[in-house]
């Protein structure tokens, strides 16, 4: 199991039934190198998101991205994208089965940790 | 006995997962093609088929076609990323009973099939609990000029349309009686209808369907129109009336110091910013453009619509909220020295927003 394949494990740990759906979209490969249950025009519309988000908070002067943003949908799911330089890990997860606060503080950081751990590590081989 | 469903989609990961959710409950066969299907197909085989509609060499709906040929009373469940009003049509045209947007949990999913398979026959046909609204079938009715009778339910009421060669020939909705009542189903914002078989009754109304769609969307946009004009005056009078307004102690209690910037920007062919603080409340309006962009990811990947509210951690650890309230957008941008992030979510937003549609109603 690779790097990204094991955070993805370690997601679906922590959220369990709640997980609906989530996929990483490499921005080099321009295509989705990990995922569950996700739909293959996913990453593309997630990176175009992602792109005019930032393209507005630059032409607004606000500062980037920080280490996610989230999108909060009927039918009680939540859309959490976290996106770095090299990826951007999409989730889609019910937010009655697992509370908002308990992700938002605990599991999103931990989480967030870890994917950018992967860098670190990447950098220093 | 358990149902016997035939399940149909070129992705094994897909399939794989239809069967971690149904295996033990229904008999179930995986297709990853629908020329298997075909090749293997008889009239008493399955009980029910759910197929994708977008698979390589042939379509759900060719596939649909090819089997209702064979078995008209066949009956199939639809589970498809793309599920826009275009698809919606032509589903609509070869009579599928169910339709569910990718992507869809277990609960879903079983929901769907007890409810199609505990249905008689006769009561079967297109039924629009998910992605075919009403309006989009009363036009594919009367665009093909045929007939229908379609029982509405709502909390406000229940009532029933007849359509006969795409004429609205009767409808009752509560004490209302012919277009009246029709027009006002249109207006629902949220109810439930199912078709049932036609009867012949006698007419009380000819009026062409698609002269009623037309004449209540206008109403509609009217409506529309004249409420944001009215709410657009709420904000702006408040700003006149008194020092602080209204919005601002709203603002104040909920959030103190920790508000930076916000626009309240007015949703309209010309988004005009009604209120605003911190030297940032202008350039809100340009968020607008976020909510198109999901649009897609909602029309071409089944993702469900957004329900209130967007939010941004930025660089510097502030978050930027952004929010569609009936006809205004607000952005805001919150310091996070002060409030913690599960707070504003959980108890700082969600009494904004309440507190902000009240002000609207007054």
């Amino acid at each position: 199991m690779g790097p990204l394949e094991g955070i993805l494990a370690s997601l679906e740990d922590e959220l369990k039934d709640s997980l609906v759906s989530t996929f990483i979209w490499s921005n080099k490969e321009k295509k989705i190198v990990a995922g569950k249950n996700f739909h293959k025009k996913g990453g593309i519309l997630i990176s175009e998101l992602t792109y005019k988000i930032e393209k507005l908070l630059h032409d607004g002067n606000f500062p980037k991205i920080g280490d996610y943003y989230l999108f909060d949908l009927k039918n009680d799911k939540k859309l959490v994208v976290i996106p770095n330089d090299h990826y951007q890990w999409s989730i889609l997860f019910d937010s009655v089965k697992i509370p908002l606060g308990l992700f938002l503080n605990v599991i999103l950081p931990e989480m967030i940790k870890k994917f950018n751990n992967i860098f670190k590590e990447d950098n220093r081989k | 006995m358990s149902y016997r469903i035939a399940v149909i989609d070129d992705e094994d990961k897909i399939l794989s997962q239809y069967k971690s959710f149904l295996a033990d409950k229904y008999n179930i066969k995986l297709y990853n093609n629908p020329f298997s299907l075909i090749k293997e197909y008889s009239p008493d085989k399955y009980d029910l088929i759910i197929t994708d509609l977008v698979m390589p060499k042939m379509d759900g709906i060719k596939l649909i076609k090819n089997i209702k040929q064979r078995n008209p009373m066949q009956k199939f469940l639809v589970v498809s990323g793309y599920l826009n009003d275009k698809v919606a049509r032509r589903i609509a045209e070869i009579g599928i009973d169910y339709m569910l947007s990718k992507p869809v949990t277990k609960e879903q999913l079983i929901e769907s099939i007890e409810f199609l398979l505990s249905r008689k026959d006769e009561e079967t046909p297109v039924t629009g609990k998910v992605k075919i609204d009403l309006p989009t079938l009363l036009s594919v009715v009367g665009f093909e000029k045929g007939s229908a009778r379609i029982k509405v339910v709502s909390r406000e009421g229940e009532g029933e349309i007849y359509i006969q060669d795409g004429n609205l020939i009767r409808c009752n909705f509560g004490d209302l009686t012919g277009v009246d009542a029709l027009k006002k189903i249109l207006s629902l914002k949220s109810y439930f209808y199912e078709q049932l078989p036609f009867k012949n009754v006698k007419p009380e109304v000819i009026a062409p369907i698609e002269f009623i769609l037309m004449e209540s969307s206008r109403q509609i946009d009217e409506e529309t129109r004249n409420l944001g004009e009215k709410q657009k005056e709420i904000i702006k009078s408040n700003e006149q009336d008194s020092e602080v307004t209204k919005v601002e102690q709203i603002l104040q209690d909920i959030f103190g110091t920790s508000l930076l910037n916000i626009g309240i920007v007015h949703i309209s062919s010309s988004p005009e910013v009604v209120f605003k603080k911190g030297d940032k409340g202008d350039f809100m309006a340009n968020f607008i453009s976020i909510f198109n962009t999901y649009h897609r990811i909602e029309k071409e990947i089944g993702y469900p619509p957004i329900k209130e509210y967007v939010l941004i951690q930025l660089a510097n650890q502030n978050l930027l909220i952004l929010a569609t309230i009936e006809n205004f957008l607000l952005g805001m941008e919150i310091s996070s020295n002060e409030l913690e992030t599960g707070y504003l979510i959980n108890v700082g937003i969600p009494d904004f927003f309440t507190q902000f549609k009240n002000l609207l109603t007054r």
